[in-house]
Parts: structure tokens; C-alpha cells; sequence
């Protein structure tokens, strides 16, 4: 079923590990030439930002070929699904022509091959009462293909999210409709991790890792109604789900330590986050100027008693657990991190003063707040 | 085969050594596991959060508690803050200079942080330079840019570049392609100038791990600038000029350092703006349509030709 052979995948990831032993100074760069040759795969690569070019610019031409040709023929369904169709012929002959891999081309294609299924479905005269339950079926089932096919976990992610759409496009009451998104996606956690279980995290069963991470985040997003723009009103399911976003995190947290499982482990922090940002909209009760003071303060105490407690374990960790950075990945995430920062400050309010040159559309920015107005 | 097989296997081949086995085999087991991102992400999202509500609590509460109690308490945190730094700090140095401990960039940052919000509260309630109020964007910038080079810090080194961009009256949160036209050339020459103090930095090997920071922020600052002047200008052909030129550089240069996103960056704003004038011109609808396969062709085979020769897999 799969398009590349298992052992070009575990070799593709085990070059990047090799990679990033050597960024990190664990290997030495001269000895990084025999290792790459062991890992050798006849397939051709590109970097990330090149990939995500050449797919941004593939799906830009298959959008105006498809729409250049719909504005000429009538019959719309058809089209695009023959569209659908030569897109993923497409990106099958890139790969057996070309051995490309993660290229972005023959990504592009695929991608565009489950859009149009979908759009295809849409404009079927015979489903259009339920044209968007369709769409998301058809979407969902061509997404999953492509990824069983060509590996891409974006699709799979695409595929799931889909099908966890499914039943808002039904009759059922809301909290029902709830009630199914979360039973789809609890049942796709648990049989990505199961898999994961089973093939750890190398090749397949890293990818089972990041279905079950994306899968465990969608599940909380759907239960925490306040995150997700839900106005139930206050019942059972109500507060179900508000027992529900206290108790996932928990679960989640424990899992992941256990395993050593560094996406569930930040996904299940970002969930807990959300919780404690959340519980007052939950609860409606007024928000507090200090609340935040609260919460930053909250922030960086566990930040600290947690690198603190860890750092006075023998060898400074604890069970494994080390607050010290072992390899140069973390590096370059702090260095994004930093650099982002430049975009995402405290949004203090602006400045009662008037700008002084005017007509500068942008307005007054950084500082940490120096232009700021109270 | 499993990555811990392959590490048996290269050491029993001699490419790496004992030492090097027993280092990365419990990485790659998990017997040791970092959390180190995990606890600078709770530091830094900590700091924002409490300035916010510092903030927040001064413009709620002025009126209760009084300029005296807010100022006084900013203050505390500010020099609580600036002396816990210069007494931990390391000596300074040209390179690269790790932080003491983990708190330390997070404790300068929030200190930058504090200071502008206790500026930004001084200026509205006293009113100290009125319509020069923005010259304290500027006094923030310089002392930022001191601090962050001082302490090898890069969140004050962004905070020092988006309080210039401030000053040059930019937003650096909300950039958007329509600049009114009397901003266009303040973005523009803040792009230089930031593109410009990179180099001179680089040059003198003054932190250059910095460097790339500024390049991004000046090139998409100038990418940005330029591109609404072709969009939203009177007169779009210098400005046209200036994207592509632009483009040709930073693509040439990106893939001469292999950086490739500035590949990007030259490839997709010299797209926009050579789109934008093309299609100005173009009224009928499927024109329009057969201009983005053909030149949308066109990119995608330079692409591939320039992956193919210089683009590095990873």
C-alpha cells in the first residue's frame, strides 16, 4: 500500500537523527560522511522552505487550471473529479518518475486530489440536501488514502479532522453532536496509540505518535466549549465537559511522562494552560485585572520549582527528567521562540497621546508598552 | 532496522566510538529527556502574562490606588529585576555567552517589559514630552539594544527592534500591505537601517548569532514596504523595480549561505508584486487564470532547479 519502502523511511529518519547528533556535537562532522553513506536513500529531497514553495505554488496552479476549465464546461462535479482524479495519477508518476519524496510537487498534487473529491461531491445534484456531510465524508476518506499511500501525516490530521466534523453537519442536538466528535476522535487516540505502543517511536510508529497527539488536542478542543465558540447553555453536558477539560490534561500529562512522549507531553501543558485561562469563562465569573499577574506568577514559579526540584536529583535529573538542554534542537526552538517574540508582546493599550506623524497607518508598536495609555 | 540497532552496528564498525555509543544510545532510549523548552516556554508565556495584568491592574487602579503605589511598585520590579541580572551576569563577550541559569533571560525581559509599561504609565499620567511622547520609544530601543547585547539576550534584542520600528511609526504584531503613503518611507529606510546595523554587527563579529534576526525582520520589512507601494502607490514602477532588485538578492544570497528562507521570502513578495502590476492589466477572467498556470509553471520549475542544485535535503 505504501508508496516508499519502510526501510527508506527508517533511513530518512535516521539521517536526521544523525544530523542533529552532530549539530548537537555528539558526533564528530568528519565522521558524519560514513554514517550518511550507510543511511543512503535512492529518493530526492528537498529543505523544508523550498517544499513548502513548490507545494504553495502547485496548488496555485491546479486552483486556476481547474478553474479556468469549470468557467468553460458546464458539467463542474465531473471536472473536478477527473481533476481529483489526474492529480493523484500525477503525484504517483512524480514519484516513480522522479523518486521524489517529500518534495512538495507531487504534495501538492496530492493535496489537491482530496480538495477536489470533495468539491467534486459537493456538486453532485444527488447528495446536495447533504452536501457538506458528503464533502466531509468523501474528504475525510480521500484524505486518510493519501495518507496510507504517500505517508503524509497531514493528511491523516486532515482525514481525522474531517470525520470529526461529521456529526455537526447532522440533525443531532448540539450537545450530541459533541458527544460524537468526541467519541471519532477518542476512538482514532486509541487506536493510534495503540499503534504507537506497539512500533514506539521510530518509523511507523512516529507518526502514530503525532495522530495521537493531534487526536488528544481535537478531543479537548471540541470538549472546552468556551475554546471552541460553543454557546450551550448551562446542563449535564455542560458541565460534563467542564470535568472533562480538568481531568484530560491529567490523564494526558501522566501518559506522556510515562512514555517520554514529548508532543503529547506539550500538547497536554498547552491543554492544562488553556483550562486554568478558560475556568472563569466557564464558571461566568467577571475577569480580574490581576488575573493575569496571577497567572504569569503561577507560570514561572512551576517553571522554576520544577527545574529547581529536578536540578537536585542525582546527576541533576530525576528519573530521566533533566531541565538541562541535551541536544541543539532546543537551541534553534529558543532562538524561534525569541524572534517571535518581536510579534507577540503584551497587548498593552495604546497611547492617549496623539501620534505625532500622521497618516501612518501602522500605528505605534513595541516598547513593552512604552507607548502605552492607562 | 531500529536507530539503536544501527548504533551497535556503526560502533562495532569503528565509525563512532564507545563513548559516542553510550552518549546517544540513552538519548535515543529516552533514559535522559529534556524539558528544557518545555520550562523556558512557561518562563517566557509567565512574564508576558504578568506584564499584561501589571498593565491592566495600573490603568484599572490609578484612580484607587494612586500614581504613587503604581509607580513605586513598577520601580520595585524594575530594579529588583536590572540588579538581580548585573549581579548573576557572566563577563561580557563578543560571542556567543550562555545565560547562568534558566531564569536569567526571563528575568532581563521581564525588566525591559516592566520598564515600558512604567514609561508608557509616566507619559499618559504626567505628560512629561507631550507630542514628543514617541522619543521614548526611541529612548527604550537604545536601551534595549545596550541590554540585549550586553547579556546575549534575543527577546530584548526583539524588543529593542520593535520599539525602533515604533518610533519609525511601524507595528511590527500587524504588518499589513497597505501602508498609508507617508509611512512607506519610514518602513523603508527602518528596513535599512536594521539591514544595515546586522551587517556592521556581523562585520565586526560583534554576536553574530544575532544577525539572522535582523535580516528577517529587514527584509520583510522592506519586502512589505515596497510591495505596498506597487499595490497601493501612485507611482508603482520604482517600487516595482525595488521588490524585484530586492528579490534578486535575498534569493541569490539565501542560496549562495544557504538560508533558504530568504529564498522564500525573495521568491513569493517578487511573485506578489510582479502578479499584482500584470494583473492590473488584465480584465478578462480567464487571462487571469491562464497568467497563474503559466507563471505559476514558471516558478515552480525554477524551483525545482534550484532544489535540484542547491537545495540541501534535510
Amino acid at each position: 500500500m505504501r508508496r516508499y519502502e519502510p526501510a527508506d523511511e527508517e533511513r530518512i529518519r535516521s539521517q536526521a537523527l544523525v544530523r542533529e547528533w552532530t549539530r548537537s556535537g555528539l558526533l564528530n562532522p568528519v565522521q558524519t560522511g560514513p554514517l550518511e553513506e550507510d543511511l543512503r536513500v535512492n529518493l530526492r529531497r528537498t529543505n523544508l522552505f523550498l517544499r513548502l514553495v513548490l507545494f504553495a505554488f502547485t496548488l496555485l496552479i491546479v486552483a486556476a487550471s481547474l478553474l479556468l476549465l469549470i468557467d468553460n464546461i458546464d458539467a463542474r462535479g465531473a471536472i473536478s473529479a477527473i481533476a481529483a482524479l489526474v492529480c493523484f495519477v500525477l503525484a504517483e508518476y512524480l514519484i516513480s518518475r522522479f523518486r521524489l519524496y517529500r518534495f512538495g510537487v507531487e504534495e501538492g498534487f496530492a493535496a489537491a486530489a482530496v480538495v477536489l473529491a470533495g468539491i467534486a461531491s459537493t456538486l453532485h445534484e444527488s447528495y446536495s440536501r447533504f452536501s457538506d456531510l458528503v464533502a466531509l465524508v468523501v474528504a475525510a476518506l480521500c484524505a486518510f488514502g493519501v495518507y496510507r499511500r504517500f505517508g503524509y501525516v497531514y493528511a491523516a490530521l486532515a482525514s481525522f479532522a474531517c470525520a470529526a466534523l461529521v456529526p455537526f453537519q447532522t440533525s443531532l442536538s448540539p450537545e450530541m453532536q459533541r458527544a460524537a466528535a468526541a467519541g471519532i476522535l477518542v476512538l482514532i487516540f486509541a487506536t493510534a496509540r495503540a499503534k504507537h505502543l506497539l512500533h514506539g517511536d521510530e518509523f511507523p510508529g512516529d507518526e502514530y505518535g503525532m495522530i495521537q497527539a493531534a487526536a488528544w488536542a481535537g478531543l479537548y478542543f471540541n470538549l472546552n466549549l468556551p475554546l471552541s465558540f460553543s454557546r450551550l447553555e448551562t446542563s449535564w453536558f455542560y458541565w460534563s465537559t467542564y470535568v472533562l477539560i480538568w481531568i484530560l490534561p491529567v490523564i494526558g500529562l501522566r501518559m506522556a511522562l510515562r512514555d517520554r512522549d514529548r508532543l503529547l507531553l506539550d500538547v497536554n501543558l498547552a491543554m492544562a494552560l488553556a483550562t486554568i485561562a478558560t475556568n472563569k469563562s466557564y464558571l461566568d465569573l467577571p475577569r480580574r485585572p490581576w488575573d493575569p499577574i496571577l497567572f504569569g506568577v503561577f507560570l514561572m514559579a512551576a517553571a522554576l520549582s520544577l527545574r529547581r526540584w529536578l536540578s537536585k536529583g542525582p546527576d541533576g535529573q530525576r528519573s530521566g527528567f533533566t531541565p538541562l538542554r541535551l541536544v541543539s534542537s532546543d537551541r534553534r526552538a529558543l532562538a524561534l521562540m525569541s524572534a517571535a517574540s518581536a510579534v507577540v508582546q503584551p497587548d498593552i493599550p495604546a497611547a492617549a497621546a496623539g501620534p505625532t506623524k500622521p497618516e501612518l497607518g501602522g500605528g505605534r508598536s513595541g516598547g513593552g508598552g512604552a507607548s502605552g495609555s492607562f | 532496522m531500529t536507530i539503536l540497532g544501527r548504533l551497535d552496528r556503526w560502533r562495532a564498525a569503528g565509525l563512532i566510538t564507545e563513548l559516542q555509543h553510550n552518549t546517544i544510545a540513552p538519548l535515543v532510549r529516552k533514559d535522559r529527556f529534556s524539558v528544557f523548552i518545555e520550562l523556558n516556554a512557561l518562563l517566557y508565556l509567565g512574564v508576558l502574562s504578568f506584564v499584561a495584568g501589571l498593565a491592566w491592574v495600573a490603568q484599572s487602579y490609578f484612580a484607587t490606588l494612586g500614581d504613587a503605589v503604581i509607580l513605586s511598585a513598577l520601580t520595585l520590579v524594575l530594579g529588583v529585576s536590572f540588579y538581580y541580572c548585573f549581579s548573576k551576569a557572566l563577563p561580557y563577550s563578543s560571542g556567543e555567552v550562555e545565560s547562568p541559569n534558566l531564569a536569567f533571560d526571563y528575568v532581563l525581559y521581564l525588566g525591559c517589559l516592566v520598564f515600558g509599561v512604567e514609561l508608557g504609565y509616566m507619559e499618559t499620567r504626567f505628560h512629561l514630552l507631550e507630542e514628543y511622547w514617541d522619543f521614548y520609544l526611541l529612548f527604550s530601543s537604545v536601551l534595549f539594544f545596550v541590554l540585549a547585547y550586553r547579556f546575549d539576550n534575543r527577546f530584548v534584542l526583539s524588543l529593542g527592534l520593535s520599539s525602533l520600528a515604533g518610533w519609525f511609526g511601524l507595528r511590527i504584531s500587524r504588518m499589513g500591505f497597505v501602508y498609508g503613503a507617508s509611512l512607506r518611507p519610514y518602513a523603508i529606510a527602518y528596513g535599512f537601517l536594521v539591514a544595515g546595523a546586522g551587517t556592521w554587527f556581523h562585520t565586526r563579529d560583534i554576536k553574530r548569532h544575532f544577525t539572522e534576526t535582523y535580516f528577517h525582520l529587514a527584509a520583510n520589512v522592506l519586502f512589505i514596504a515596497l510591495l505596498s507601494g506597487v499595490i497601493g502607490g501612485d507611482r508603482r514602477w520604482p517600487y516595482l523595480a525595488g521588490v524585484l532588485g530586492l528579490g534578486a538578492a535575498t534569493i541569490i544570497e539565501g542560496v549562495r549561505l544557504s538560508r533558504f528562507a530568504f529564498v522564500v521570502y525573495g521568491t513569493i513578495y517578487s511573485y506578489v508584486g510582479v502578479s499584482s502590476e500584470v494583473l492590473r492589466h488584465v480584465d478578462e477572467k480567464t487571462l487571469a487564470l491562464g497568467y497563474f498556470v503559466v507563471s505559476g509553471s514558471l516558478v515552480v520549475l525554477a524551483m525545482v532547479l534550484l532544489a535540484r542544485r542547491f537545495g540541501r535535503e534535510e
